[in-house]
């Protein structure tokens, strides 16, 4: 556990003035400014979807984990990487005095924090955004939902798990920004369209986060047994990850 | 413990290539010991596998009296292994920063070694507007970091120009009068490591060639002393009388006989008349020596 803490604290260094937290940080920014501008000139549009609170939360959440919330854990798992490609740092990482698998679960820790938190930067400017929307009576936006914002926002983030550990894998052993965000767009819309009709498409990474789809239907509970099998998932990807990368360097000509 | 690095029978291969054959390593505590061989030696991949980074295919290895690898051992290793890794969008208190937090030490480390590579000014800047030679200076900083028993530096020197060079020399000479630590130097300019090293180890195609000091490279099989006289017929005489044999080449005389035998000589050529100007051990030339060796194998 110390040495994971170490190794963490060294991560979180390495996000100062770092891509990956531009992407954590413009990714809420740009959905949410994004749906603002939808919403404030689109009356007429929102009101068959009041309360228009609840509706604002629910597009949100939706559309941040079916497509930007994915699309970020990419972007911060590859941008990570190639942190560490670029310094070349696998000597340096490895020759500390820790043990492999705490780098490796401090990278993905440092990718799920980057996400959670870019998603709470989501859920605060939801929340300021939606009280300057309620400035406007045509959107019928009614009383603050807190139970809805802090349901959508807890569905969110458990569905982050799994997401996060797969693309922190995925980039550790595929280089490239479009490998990883044609996988996050690929793998969300595969899913999408599976979870419905195959029972195991309940335990791939996105499984969780494309239950989302159902959020418009108000009669339907969130299937929130969904929960268990993300973060089975993301405990197994998180294995293997840890394997694959103590194994890497190993295999590496000189 | 009485040796800093012992390897026994070290091997590792890729594929089919061995790149490190059965290396037999002993490298003594405090002081610097020069690893040399020309690229593709093995000797990077000999660093690697001392750290741990590398499993080996054959051999025993130990760092420090641990198994490569030991957290006990990294502990107390500080290592360059190749170009400097560093992050360049951070500063160069940042990257000490972040090897200063997975080694669990106090911020008043940062200072030290930024002020032991004499980089405590530029310690703010991005490390993208460092030159060469500061990358290379915070790479043995951040291998300085906790004051390791054993610093091993691979090419440390790689890519500065003369005055880099001079200087990184400078800072490799000092450090263990200042750290106390044992400095594994690895290199494939021989004259880049024989003027810091006191023991040399020579490696090719994977292969042990040289171990031992520095000196005893530079020195031929058979010991000869040579001498500068003012009469090199009178000198010859003189030497006859003590029984030794001796060669002349114009105004030099070669002598069968090892260094201790050096006082015994000089006052022998005083007392036979001779002006005495020079008297020294042979000594052919180390980078000779050292393309010998490498030629043999």
């Amino acid at each position: 556990m110390k040495a994971f803490v170490a190794c963490f604290r060294a991560e979180r260094v390495k996000w100062r003035k770092s891509w990956m937290l531009l992407a954590a940080v413009l990714a809420p920014l740009c959905q949410s400014g994004f749906f603002f501008l939808l919403f404030w000139y689109g009356e007429s549009r929102v009101r068959p979807f009041r309360p228009g609170f609840q509706f604002w939360f629910e597009i949100n959440f939706a559309a941040w984990a079916l497509a930007v919330m994915p699309v970020t854990a990419a972007l911060v798992s590859e941008l990570s990487w190639e942190q560490e490609r670029e310094a070349r740092a696998w000597d340096r990482l490895l020759s500390q005095p820790l043990p492999r698998w705490s780098h490796y679960f401090a990278k993905a820790g440092g990718h799920l924090m980057l996400v959670l938190a870019s998603q709470a930067l989501l859920s605060i400017l939801l929340l300021l955004e939606g009280w300057i929307l309620q400035t406007r009576p045509g959107l019928q936006m009614g009383p603050l939902p807190w139970l809805t914002w802090c349901r959508l926002g807890a569905f969110a983030a458990l569905g982050t798990l799994s997401i996060v550990a797969f693309q922190t894998w995925l980039s550790l052993r595929f280089r490239g920004i479009w490998t990883g965000l044609a996988a996050a767009l690929t793998g969300s819309w595969v899913s999408a369209h599976l979870t419905a009709t195959a029972a195991w498409a309940q335990f791939l990474p996105w499984a969780m986060a494309t239950q989302f789809g159902l959020v418009f239907d108000r009669r339907r509970p969130l299937p929130w047994v969904y929960a268990t099998g993300s973060m089975l998932v993301a405990a197994i990807l998180l294995a293997l990850g840890t394997l694959d990368f103590s194994h890497l360097r190993n295999t590496r000509s000189r | 413990m009485d040796f800093v690095i012992a390897t026994h029978g070290l091997t590792r291969r890729f594929g089919a290539r061995t790149v490190v054959d059965g290396l037999d390593l002993a490298v003594r505590p405090e002081a610097i010991t020069g690893f040399l061989g020309p690229n593709g030696a093995g000797k990077t991949t000999t660093i690697s596998l001392l750290l741990g980074l590398l499993k080996p295919n054959g051999g025993t290895c130990e760092v420090l009296g641990f198994p490569p690898g030991h957290p006990t051992a990294l502990a107390q290793v500080g290592a360059l292994v190749e170009s400097p890794s560093l992050y360049d969008h951070l500063t160069g208190r940042e990257n000490l920063e972040i090897n200063r937090l997975m080694r669990d030490l106090s911020r008043s480390e940062l200072d030290r070694v930024l002020r032991l590579v004499d980089l405590a000014q530029e310690a703010q800047m991005p490390v993208r507007e460092y030159s060469l030679g500061m990358r290379q200076r915070l790479g043995v900083a951040l291998a300085l970091m906790g004051q390791p028993r054993l610093l091993i530096l691979d090419e440390p020197t790689n890519g500065l120009d003369p005055a880099g060079i001079q200087d990184m020399r400078e800072l490799i000479r000092r450090m263990p009068r200042e750290t106390g630590a044992s400095i594994f130097l690895s290199s494939h300019l021989l004259a880049e490591v024989e003027q810091v090293a006191q023991d040399l180890v020579v490696i090719h195609r994977g292969r042990l060639r040289y171990q031992g000091p520095t000196e005893g490279l530079g020195f031929p099989r058979e010991a000869r002393l040579m001498v500068r006289v003012d009469n090199p017929v009178r000198a010859q005489e003189a030497l006859c009388r003590l029984g030794c044999s001796a060669q002349v080449e114009g105004d030099r005389l070669w002598i069968q006989a090892a260094p201790d035998q050096a006082p015994r000589i000089a006052a022998g050529l005083v007392s036979g008349g001779c002006a005495l100007f020079e008297l020294t051990p042979e000594r052919v030339n180390l980078e000779q020596r050292f393309l010998a060796l490498l030629e043999a194998s």
